[in-house]
């Protein structure tokens, strides 16, 4: 990276500095202590999802006890979900106020939606084969989220290969409001095939406007987990973003130095 | 307990405790190169407030 454009970015990035104190021991220490409590509740919340899971929802009649990984596969659906909403969400925001700020919460929130959607395309195929004797097929819902993960690796991509500019980050903010399209396309895939008489896919659909299909306590045990799920997405955007925070000091007082020399 | 739910849940774990343990262990790298930059800052301004530099 260029002198020149590492400083022009580092100006750019500079995060506003609310006081002398900015990531500094007091600023740091306030910062663990809070992330300290949300791991807390998150573990506790893990926990009792765990239990619920495994000790309270009854077993599926049909599928037996493989169907338990339900749970947590949907759940990091959502979760994916709602990481890609905030990226969509950061982007807009970033391209129509031009606040950095804005910018980083969506890099902080398109690694943590990847990896749950990876959760969900490795739980996916293990759930399948012993229920319908295949891992993969290429069906509307399986297609469409393995596309989404493929656009925001590449979002990924894109953002680590490319030199820091303000540049970059339209670019990349142009780029992620686009690939969010797939996001309804992946929720809504299974309902628009599901009557269609030339394609039926193997993706079970228990929620649907209409009825939830499942027992009771197995939707106080999607709920719980679903909760849990949230507060594990708080606590790690809060841990990334601080990455960056910290990173992107880095680059400002290295440009001071830069310039001083 | 089923094989396949097994391998299910150890993977949700290992999945997340990669990611966990990379962004800690990218927190502690850049925590210490900014607590040396800040050092050399400091260093540069008490050069520059007596004079030396």
């Amino acid at each position: 990276m260029s002198v020149e454009v590492e400083s022009r970015m580092t100006q750019e990035a500079a995060p506003r500095v609310s006081g002398r104190d900015f990531l500094g021991a007091g600023e740091t220490r306030r910062f663990l202590r809070s992330q300290a409590v949300l791991g807390g509740l998150t573990a506790v919340a893990l926990i009792v999802a765990l239990y619920m899971v495994f000790l309270y929802a009854p077993p599926e009649r049909e599928m037996g006890e493989i169907q338990r990984l339900f749970y947590f596969h949907v759940a990091s659906g959502w979760l994916a979900m709602v990481a890609f909403l905030v990226v969509f969400a950061g982007s807009l925001m970033f391209l129509w106020r031009g606040r950095l700020k804005y910018d980083r919460w969506a890099e902080a929130s398109a690694g943590i939606g990847v990896l749950f959607t990876t959760i969900v395309l490795v739980t996916g195929p293990l759930w399948a084969r012993p229920i319908w004797n295949t891992w993969w097929t290429w069906e509307p819902r399986l297609t469409s989220s393995l596309v989404l993960w493929i656009m925001y690796a590449a979002y990924l991509l894109l953002r680590g290969n490319f030199p820091e500019s303000r540049k970059k980050y339209q670019i990349c903010s142009v780029y992620a409001i686009i690939a969010f399209l797939d996001v309804p396309l992946v929720f809504f895939s299974v309902r628009r095939m599901r009557d269609a008489e030339v394609y039926r896919g193997l993706h079970p659909v228990v929620i649907s406007a209409n009825k939830i299909d499942l027992e009771p306590e197995m939707i106080l045990t999607l709920i719980v987990s679903c909760l849990a799920f949230t507060l594990l997405y708080a606590l790690l955007w809060r841990f990334r973003l601080r990455v960056g925070m910290v990173r992107d000091e880095i680059w400002r007082i290295r440009r001071v130095l830069m310039e001083r020399e | 307990m089923n094989g396949y739910l097994f391998a299910g849940y150890s993977a949700i774990l290992v999945l997340i405790g990669v990611y966990l343990g990379y962004q800690h262990y990218r927190l502690g790298r850049l925590s210490r190169e900014l607590a040396h930059l800040r050092e050399e800052l400091g260093a540069d301004e008490g050069r520059e407030l007596s004079g030396e530099g």
